[in-house]
Formats: structure tokens, sequence, C-alpha cells
């Protein structure tokens, strides 16, 4: 049973325009269908919350928007362009999609302040002194100003992430997608990131999140998208998932 | 032990350690911008090329280089293909340290958190720049102390071109003392000065050391 709702409208834009739009798209790794023709349309400054049991997928459709995992069938267009594996084009979209990883993955040699500016600098998009004006603006979003000269070693993991968060931004992107971005981290230091992710989802940015925090699911996604084997089981707003009226298998998974 | 008698030969012997500091130099240059750019290969993902690179760097660390420049001098030379001496030990030698290196380098790579990689990839940040402002970096401390050490491995190695007719240092030695009958003094002047030129690359080893210690 697959409940199918409606895109609610973004409050930002009038007219409704397809930020993310996936089209049949499955990966198959030794024969084992890891996505199996998934289709899903995320709309421009809607919040989708990505939830599901582990290895239901989830981690790898995400990976599948910006290629870090290359579809086997499908298409997924990025603000309706395709989104093409050629390796400078695909580098061109990459830009334009913020990508935020569980372990954080900074830039371990280089400092807080580094970290945010470098990829502006060697995508060739910004001068050395623009981006550093634009990455000090971003740490203070996400409240880190004292931390600029710091190493990852030197901050704690919420603190890492903002920073990872801060980094993706820099690039401007047209949407940002989160992978299980506070699974590493203690409650305390998920709530920091949770909050900078609401923050964000407040301004209108698009977002994907893949996640296991139900209350930010609940609270801030617009949308909730239920992944099992590979199929997206349900999609509505979480007043529908997490009603009465929810399919048997969501209700199961949301109350065990 | 007879110090006028090395003092006289000393210029020749200098002379002879200009070429073995060239040949030495001109190996570490070449082999180093060689596997460099080939030990990031297979990093992330084995490939048809970078096993290819296993198999020789196997062969080559294997096979002595002795053996190596015999092949290319006496061996090529049978088939129609001669070139000169000292282009024969440069080509040998650097054979043998690219292998090397390249085992070095990929070790060093190895240990850098391979998220990363894809965070900067995520980025739309071009390879070649996620490779040398981010991976590179962070192997350096790793791979350094062992990339040094094995330069002074490659320094004692331009010795097995006295074999070849290279004048370096070893094989003018060798010729000094097959003219006098006297090798007390001059083996041990031209092991001081392979002690001397090993010493600079253990110098240069600290101060990388320190330049590239771990955060």
């Amino acid at each position: 049973m697959v409940t199918r709702a409606k895109p609610r409208q973004p409050v930002a834009a009038l007219s409704p325009r397809l930020m993310v739009e996936m089209r049949g798209v499955s990966l198959i790794i030794n024969g084992k269908a890891i996505l199996n023709a998934v289709d899903l349309d995320v709309w421009a400054g809607q919040t989708v919350a990505i939830i599901g049991p582990s290895g239901s997928g989830k981690t790898t459709l995400l990976r599948t928007i910006n290629h870090l995992a290359r579809p086997s069938a499908g298409e997924i267009r990025l603000d309706g362009e395709r989104i093409d594996p050629q390796a400078a084009r695909l580098r061109a979209q990459r830009a334009g999609i913020g990508m935020v990883f569980q372990n954080f993955n900074l830039f371990r040699n280089m400092t807080a302040l580094e970290n945010v500016m470098f990829a502006p600098v060697a995508t060739g998009r910004a001068r050395v002194a623009e981006a550093e004006t634009r990455a000090r603006k971003l740490i203070a979003r996400v409240g880190l100003s004292d931390k600029c000269g710091s190493y990852p070693s030197e901050l704690s993991g919420g603190q890492q992430q903002r920073i990872a968060i801060a980094r993706a931004l820099a690039m401007e992107p047209k949407v940002m997608l989160f992978d299980e971005a506070t699974s590493a981290l203690d409650p305390e230091f998920a709530r920091e990131v949770l909050d900078v992710m609401s923050d964000l989802s407040a301004s209108g940015m698009t977002i994907v999140a893949v996640t296991h925090e139900m209350g930010f699911a609940r609270k801030v996604a617009d949308r909730i998208v239920f992944m099992e084997a590979g199929s997206i089981l349900a999609d509505g707003t979480p007043d529908d998932l997490f009603s009465e009226a929810a399919p048997l298998r969501v209700k199961r998974f949301l109350t065990s | 032990m007879d110090i006028t008698f090395l003092i006289e030969h000393l210029p020749t012997l200098l002379r002879a350690t200009r070429v073995t500091v060239e040949l030495t130099v001109a190996t570490l240059v070449l082999s180093t911008l060689l596997a460099l750019p080939l030990a990031v290969i297979g990093i992330e993902k084995t490939s048809g090329v970078s096993r290819w690179l296993n198999v020789y760097a196997l062969l080559m660390r294997s096979v002595p280089a002795l053996v190596v420049l015999f092949f290319l001098y006496f061996g090529l030379a049978e088939v129609g293909l001669v070139l000169p001496a000292f282009a024969t030990a440069l080509l040998g030698l650097t054979m043998s340290a690219t292998a090397y290196n390249l085992a070095i380098f990929r070790s060093g790579l190895m240990s850098v958190p391979r998220g990363q990689i894809e965070a900067a990839r995520a980025l739309g940040i071009p390879d070649w720049r996620i490779w040398t402002f981010i991976v590179y970096p962070q192997a350096m401390p790793v791979l350094l102390p062992i990339y040094l050490s094995n330069a002074t491995l490659v320094l004692k190695g331009t010795s097995v071109a006295s074999i070849i007719t290279i004048p370096e240092l070893t094989a003018t030695a060798n010729e000094i003392v097959s003219l006098t009958y006297r090798p007390f003094e001059i083996l041990l002047g031209s092991a001081a000065i392979y002690v001397a030129l090993g010493g600079l690359l253990s110098l240069a080893s600290r101060y990388a050391e320190r330049t590239w210690r771990t955060r």
C-alpha cells in the first residue's frame, strides 16, 4: 500500500518548482537491487525527511542524487537539469548540491575557516578574500565565530557538523542533503545540529534529510518518505504518517 | 692512516661525488614525479591499471637494481638498443625507485580517511586539487619518514651504476684503489662522503617531520 501525498505548496515560492526529480532510479550491486525504480519529487523550499529501517536504501537514495552512488538505471534532475555523469559537468552540478555526512568528513589539515572557504576557491567560484568574508558569515550563522581558527580535531562532534553545514552552504547550493547528520552525535550535540537544520528549513532551503530523528521528521519536515527494501512505501505529510490512517508497516516502524 | 694521501686524492673523489649526487637527485626527482600521480590510482577502487601497477611494484622491488642495470645495458644492446651509460643508469635506478615510492605513497594515502575525498567530490572540487590540497598533505606525516629513509637507499644504490662505467663515487674510489693498491684511506674517505650525504638527508627528514607534524 502506497500513500502518495500531493506536494504541499512551499511557503517561499508561489509557483512550485521541482528541485529534485527522480524517475525510475535503480541501483543494482552484485545482482541485488539496493534501489528499486524509485520516483521522488522534491519541490523548492520543501524539507523532506527520509525514514525507514536500516538497509532500506535511504542513504543510497540520497547519494544517487549527486551521483556519489551512480544509479544503474533511471534519471535524476536538479532544478530541471539532468545530472550528467561526464566529469566536468558532474562537478558543476555537484557544486549546486550541498551534502552533510554522518561522520562530518571535514578536511583535517584545514582550520574551520579554511574548510568553509576551500571549495569556492578551489572550484574558481570566488577569490580568496571574497570566500573568506562569506565563510566568516556562514560560520557566524552556525554560531561558531570563535572557532574559525580551530582544526577539526579541536572541535566537538556537534561543532564539526555545524562547520560541515557551513562548508556545504558556502557553495550556495540549490538543495541540501543530510545523511544521518546527527547519528554519530550525543543527544546534546545532536540538538545543536538539528537547530541549525531547522533554521535552514525555515529560511526556505530545499532539504532532503535521511534521519532517525523522528522529532525532526515530525516537527520540521513538510513531508516524510518511508523506505523499505529499496522502494518508497509511503510518502506524505507528517500528520499523514503519524496518524492512525498510516500504512500498518509505517505505524509498526514508528512505534518500535 | 695517511691523511696526506687521502687529501691528495680528495679532489678526484669530490668530482665523483658530484656524479653520485646528480644521479641521486635525478633519480629521486623522476621517481617522485612519476610515483605521486601513479600512487593515487587504485586508492579508492582497484582497477585494471592499479593491478598492473601493483605487479610492477612487486616485480621491481624483487629484482636487484644491479640485474636491472645489466639487463638495460647489456641485454638491450643485444637486440640493438644502445643507450648512453648515464641514461641507462638513470632509467634503471628510476624504474626501481618508482616501485618503492609507489608503495610508500600508497601506504600514506591509505591512511587518510576516505570520507574526506567523498566530501570534496560532493563539493565539486576537481580531483587533482583533492589529492594535492587535502589527501597528500595529510598523508605526509605517514609517508615522509619512510620516503626519506628510502632516499638514503637510493643514494647508496647509485653505487651499482659503477658496474656500467658511470664514474660515480664508488667506481672512482675503486679505480684509485686499483691504481695505488691502498684501499684503506680511499674507501674510508668515500664512506665518509656517503655518511655526510646521508646525514644531509636525515637532517631533511627531521626538518620535514617537524613541518608536517600531525594535528
